[in-house]
């Protein structure tokens, strides 16, 4: 069984990031599916050892103090824009379904869901 | 006439004045197009409707605007209505776009032609163009080499001379990087200057749409006409000047930053000495040189790569395979799929290739339940001091100048394999998408190996108009006036 971190590597990993993630210790193939997306068996040890590599990099962070500083998710301060609430005529259905890949009277259609 | 490198200025007036036919140029492209894309794979695809688009222009049925009959190449993450929009991904590999960009429509409504549609890397996750599922670009000045990306195909078709411009979209340096592989300029306006309706997206608070040309007033030229405001998009924002191209900079008492985070010891020798050598020029200019320092610059690749991944699985959560793209119903073993959730893991897992998935993964990870504040919210919070690093240093400059990569392009196949080495090469271009800047590159010369090197500007937000004018008159000391011989 393959973890995110390998216990050899865990040395790698300091302070809160390292908390957080051995708090998980969670699978590739538990974010896969999270991501629904699935890794063939081959895949998975390459997959494992950048996912690795990259969580160490990314380590990197816990070095600066940043308790004080807001999280900045935008480039600029806006406000989120208002327009006039008006209906305006845009794609119609058909347009809309021209690229749907399996169409029932206007409605996408799927497996079973349940 | 040398059709083939007019100015995208010049282009207007010249087919206005019917010196130029509209059709006759686009025909020298079509043919420069049809003869060497299979050298370069720069282009996926031609637009049909070019030709009556061209003999519309020529029967005066078109608007004479700032772009009248000017042929452009759009990278192929941007839509445009009736045409294959692939992102060069399988998933998308058959998505005919409904509606068209907004900023293509403004080129359209200013009489540009869309020529063609350019490769890139996949949803534009990549720093060399290898990720496309049709195949990699090549570098024209050595088909040995990576052009650059993510906007690989649209610097190659600048600099092969298959359009005078290109638009590009650059997130962490998609446009900057590859223009200064190709030998051209690149620019990237400010973040929210130009709407993102109808350009797919990677990461929102990063991308923007750009463009290459030859020179810094052609890539200016339909930028100029793409920043309009949108309110299709919620971060598009009003700019403050009227005119891309109005504005002045006078070199004299020009105040310009070097970053010593920039000049890193990576750095090619080639780059480092043409890099003082401009200085030089500047300062016998009238500029005033000051070191300036961007202390956080070390930390931009994991904090990129960690808000750029995590807005880039959300947005891919799109692909389903039941509104539009590729759909798979059966296991390779031929059985159905057993429920909805099985079905959209088969249809994801055949669409995206290997690094949209790992950027997905990794995105995925760092916003689940006990790593997003670890991960996510701690990239978010270095991303804002690296932005204050900026304003602090435009307080000692107008611009900052340097490098756009630490050396010229390398080797298709070079760094495959190594993702976390291809992640470091955008150390120095992603500073600026996370801090939301304008920036540019123009060709600086070329190295030992005769590969082109880059020189990037970067200017305060919303100063894009005094950035282009500045880079001007440095293009104008530099006098890059080589070409790839294809």
């Amino acid at each position: 069984m393959k973890y995110l971190l390998s216990s050899d590597k865990k040395s790698y990993i300091k302070g809160p990031l390292r908390e957080a993630h051995l708090a998980k210790n969670q699978q590739i193939k538990e974010v896969a599916d999270l991501a629904c997306l699935q890794i063939d068996e081959s895949e998975i040890e390459t997959f494992q050892n950048q996912f690795d590599e990259a969580i160490q990099f990314f380590d990197r962070l816990s070095s600066l103090d940043t308790a004080d500083i807001k999280p900045m998710v935008t480039p600029h301060d806006m406000k989120t824009p208002l327009r006039e609430d008006r209906v305006v005529r845009d794609l119609t259905v058909d347009e809309l379904l021209e690229n749907a890949p399996d169409v029932k009277d206007s409605l996408f259609r799927v497996p079973p869901v349940v | 006439m040398d059709l083939l490198n007019l100015s995208a200025c010049d282009i207007p007036n010249l087919v206005k004045q019917k010196r130029v036919s509209a059709t006759e140029l686009l025909q020298a492209f079509w043919k420069r197009g049809t003869d060497l894309n299979p050298k370069v794979n720069a282009l996926l695809a031609f637009n049909d409707d070019a030709e009556q688009r061209a003999k519309n222009i020529d029967k005066g049925l078109v608007k004479p605007g700032r772009l009248l009959g000017v042929p452009v190449v759009l990278k192929d993450n941007f839509c445009l209505r009736g045409m294959k929009t692939t992102a060069a991904s399988r998933i998308l590999e058959n998505f005919v776009a409904p509606y068209t960009a907004h900023c293509v429509q403004r080129l359209i409504d200013e009489g540009a032609i869309i020529i063609a549609k350019s490769n890139l890397d996949e949803f534009a996750m990549g720093s060399s163009n290898e990720n496309s599922y049709f195949g990699a670009s090549k570098n024209p000045w050595d088909l040995e080499r990576v052009p650059g990306g993510s906007s690989g195909g649209s610097a190659v078709a600048v600099s092969t001379r298959f359009a005078p411009v290109a638009l590009g979209s650059d997130t962490g340096g998609s446009i900057r990087q590859p223009a200064s592989f190709c030998g051209v300029v690149g620019i990237k306006p400010t973040y929210g200057s130009v709407s993102r309706y109808g350009m797919i997206a990677f990461a929102s608070s990063l991308d923007q749409a750009g463009t290459f040309g030859k020179t810094v007033r052609e890539a200016a030229l339909p930028l100029g006409a793409m920043i309009h405001r949108d309110p299709r998009d919620g971060t598009n924002v009003d700019v403050p000047y009227s005119e891309l191209l109005g504005g002045s900079q006078s070199l004299k008492k020009c105040r310009v930053g070097i970053a010593k985070e920039y000049m890193v010891a990576g750095l090619s020798s080639d780059l480092s000495r043409s890099i003082e050598s401009i200085i030089k020029k500047l300062e016998a200019e009238g500029c005033e040189v000051v070191e300036i320092s961007l202390p956080h610059t070390t930390f931009a690749i994991p904090v990129y790569y960690l808000v750029a991944a995590s807005e880039a699985s959300s947005n891919l959560s799109r692909y389903d395979g039941v509104r539009y793209g590729l759909r798979d119903i059966e296991t390779p073993d031929g059985r159905p799929a057993a429920d909805l959730a099985e079905f959209y893991k088969m249809t994801r897992s055949r669409g995206f290739g290997e690094e949209v998935k790992r950027r997905i993964l990794l995105g995925t990870f760092s916003l689940s339940a006990g790593h997003y504040d670890a991960f996510y919210t701690k990239a978010c919070q270095v991303r804002r001091l690296i932005s204050q690093d900026f304003t602090q240093a435009f307080t000692h400059c107008d611009f900052v100048i340097g490098p756009v990569s630490t050396d010229s392009a390398f080797k298709l196949g070079e760094k495959t394999s190594d993702p976390i080495a291809m992640y470091n090469n955008d150390i120095l271009t992603t500073p600026v998408n996370l801090a939301g800047l304008p920036a540019l590159s123009l060709p600086l010369g070329l190295d030992s190996q005769g590969l082109p090197m880059g020189l990037q500007v970067i200017a305060p937000a919303f100063a894009d108009d005094r950035m282009i004018a500045f880079a001007e008159a440095l293009e104008a000391l530099i006098d890059f006036t080589e070409v790839p011989n294809v």
